[in-house]
């Protein structure tokens, strides 16, 4: 995240009310706060002084397993509402990815985007550039926009055992072009929280439980990759 | 003494043989006949064959239907993935939004193919073991049906986001609901087994909870007219079992593997009765002895609670299971008798 403008400071009352809005997965009530929120204290506060203390804390009740898909989905909602924030007012482009690209995909068979666009969400909050080619996505095509765009990182997602099996293929993919190594893999979904060791069993170079147990994943993971 | 007349007496809290057991062994009678999933969930006779046959190897005192959850999406329009070994899945939800909702169309309870797959397994069923097991038909509430038409996402965010397309569901959702249980309870079920995601601390919250979900069981539950049992979906609920043990046609629970099943206890009435003790689809991961030693640890630990039932729940039992842990849990309440 970026440091603040330093502008007014903020009422550690919104911070409070806008968590709880999250822990309660009340959408309506955070879409109000945030838009008020923007208004008074500007973007990069609202960043670095609302959003920082809350995702903070929301991510180590997420180490706990103590947030529900509603509260993260409520969570992620939001950060697309501040991002939206973002570009509608600075105008285009000055909010710049600093970090990836990454590519993000659910794996052939699966329609189960949830979980996936939580990360896509979050990583962009972090100033990653992801490219994200949505559900029911061939091993192909994920290898080959990975290599185009110059990703060190894939992360794929399925919900289930028999989805899961498909990631195999996108192992086969990066490997059938040369790009072992320079290219990692990391999966999530629900199968592989219940059974992480599936992970490797796909080929996957690394697994994450949550969306932010899949931010420091795939900082570990860009660093290791060899740059190319 | 039959599995029927262990519920029936144990209800009425008169002295029995030995407590009931069970598990979601839906998916199990495949595995024990052979038969291609592909035909096991699209065959009522092959389902129903599957089902004799857990009776026959098994002998449970409570018997599953199919517990087919996104079947019941594909009645509105989704489409199914199915698998070699495991339960079909959801592929591709009916509608993506809200929006969409005009667009569906209800199922007719006695004429469209998926729900008279459901009707004719457990009317079979009822019919070859109605006397001596308890039939449990296994039906989406009407706030969890909608994750099979819109899938999780879409669904989740109109509960989220849009208050009247919610309503908008629910109005279809609800009818077809109350109808479907009443349906089943005709074709033979004894228990309608419904599945509670959004009491659940993996996706719900207290607010949505109390503001929502409830509210929508307060609203369905008294057309269903018979007695339901709340089922737990792979995470737990306790936070909000005593919230459901008001509700018009509550009488039992299924407690995830890591539920206080005392706690549980104190939270609802005396006489509902709590399924518990192991988790379905990771019993195989455990060995025959150990799953006969931990059934006699849950049996001395609540052998004063005489309404607890050692059982496997979470979705049906791994077909990876061999059929000695199953009988593991039978070994072990037989051993354990009437204490």
């Amino acid at each position: 995240m970026r440091q603040g403008d330093g502008k007014k400071p903020v009422d550690p009352n919104v911070i409070t009310t806008l968590e709880n809005a999250v822990l309660q997965a009340d959408m309506k009530t955070g879409r109000n706060i945030l838009r008020e929120a923007a208004a008074a204290y500007g973007y990069e506060t609202l960043i670095s002084e609302v959003f920082e203390p809350i995702f903070t804390d929301i991510g180590e009740r997420m180490k706990r397993q103590e947030v529900s898909l509603a509260q993260s989905y409520v969570l992620s909602l939001m950060v697309d509402d501040l991002l939206r924030i973002d570009q509608t007012a600075s105008g285009a482009g000055k909010r710049m990815a600093r970090r990836g690209p990454v590519v993000l995909a659910n794996i052939e068979d699966d329609c189960h985007p949830l979980g996936r666009k939580i990360v896509s969400t979050i990583l962009r909050l972090h100033d990653w550039d992801v490219c994200d080619l949505g559900i029911d996505v061939e091993a192909r095509l994920i290898a080959q926009k990975a290599v185009e765009v110059k990703a060190r990182v894939i992360g794929v997602s399925a919900m289930i055992f028999t989805t899961a099996e498909n990631i195999r293929k996108v192992r086969e993919e990066i490997d059938a072009r040369g790009y072992r190594g320079r290219i990692l893999l990391a999966v999530g979904g629900a199968v592989f929280r219940l059974r992480p060791e599936l992970a490797a069993g796909v080929g996957a170079d690394g697994t994450a439980a949550n969306a932010v147990a899949a931010l420091t994943l795939f900082e570990d993971l860009w660093r290791k990759a060899e740059e190319w | 003494m039959n599995g029927r007349e262990r519920f029936e007496r144990m209800i009425l809290g008169r002295p029995i043989d030995r407590r009931p057991f069970g598990a979601i062994l839906s998916l199990y009678g495949a595995v024990l006949t052979g038969c291609p999933t592909e035909r096991y969930y699209n065959d009522a006779a092959a389902f129903a064959l599957g089902q004799d046959a857990v009776m026959r190897e098994v002998g449970p005192d409570f018997l599953t239907g199919p517990f087919l959850l996104a079947g019941f999406g594909e009645a509105f329009g989704s489409s199914l993935h199915y698998a070699d070994r495991y339960v079909p899945t959801l592929s591709r939800p009916a509608i993506s939004s809200a929006a969409d909702i005009p667009s569906l169309s209800v199922p007719d309870v006695d004429a469209h193919p998926r729900i008279l797959f459901y009707r004719d397994s457990i009317r079979r069923m009822a019919a070859a073991h109605g006397k001596e097991a308890l039939i449990l038909a296994v039906v989406l509430n009407p706030l969890d049906l909608p994750l099979m038409i819109l899938g999780p996402e879409a669904w989740l965010l109109t509960v989220l986001t849009d208050g009247d397309g919610t309503r908008r569901m629910l109005d279809l959702t609800i009818p077809f609901f109350t109808l479907l249980c009443r349906s089943l309870f005709s074709d033979g079920a004894d228990v309608i087994a419904m599945p509670m995601s959004f009491f659940t601390r993996a996706v719900t919250t207290d607010r949505l909870v109390r503001q929502l979900a409830l509210p929508v069981l307060q609203e369905a539950l008294p057309g269903v007219r018979g007695p339901v049992l709340f089922h737990h979906t792979g995470s737990s609920f306790i936070d909000h079992i005593g919230l459901l043990d008001a509700l018009a046609g509550a009488t039992a629970y299924s407690l995830d593997v890591h539920d206080d099943i005392a706690d549980a206890r104190r939270r609802i009435r005396g006489e509902s009765l709590l399924l518990a003790g192991f988790d379905g689809p990771s019993l195989h991961a455990l060995t025959p002895a150990e799953i006969r030693g931990r059934c006699l640890e849950l049996l001395r630990e609540h052998g004063d609670d005489g309404r607890f039932i050692p059982a496997a729940t979470g979705t049906d039992v791994d077909p990876r299971t061999p059929l000695e842990s199953l009988l593991a849990i039978r070994r072990a309440v037989e051993e354990f008798g009437s204490g």
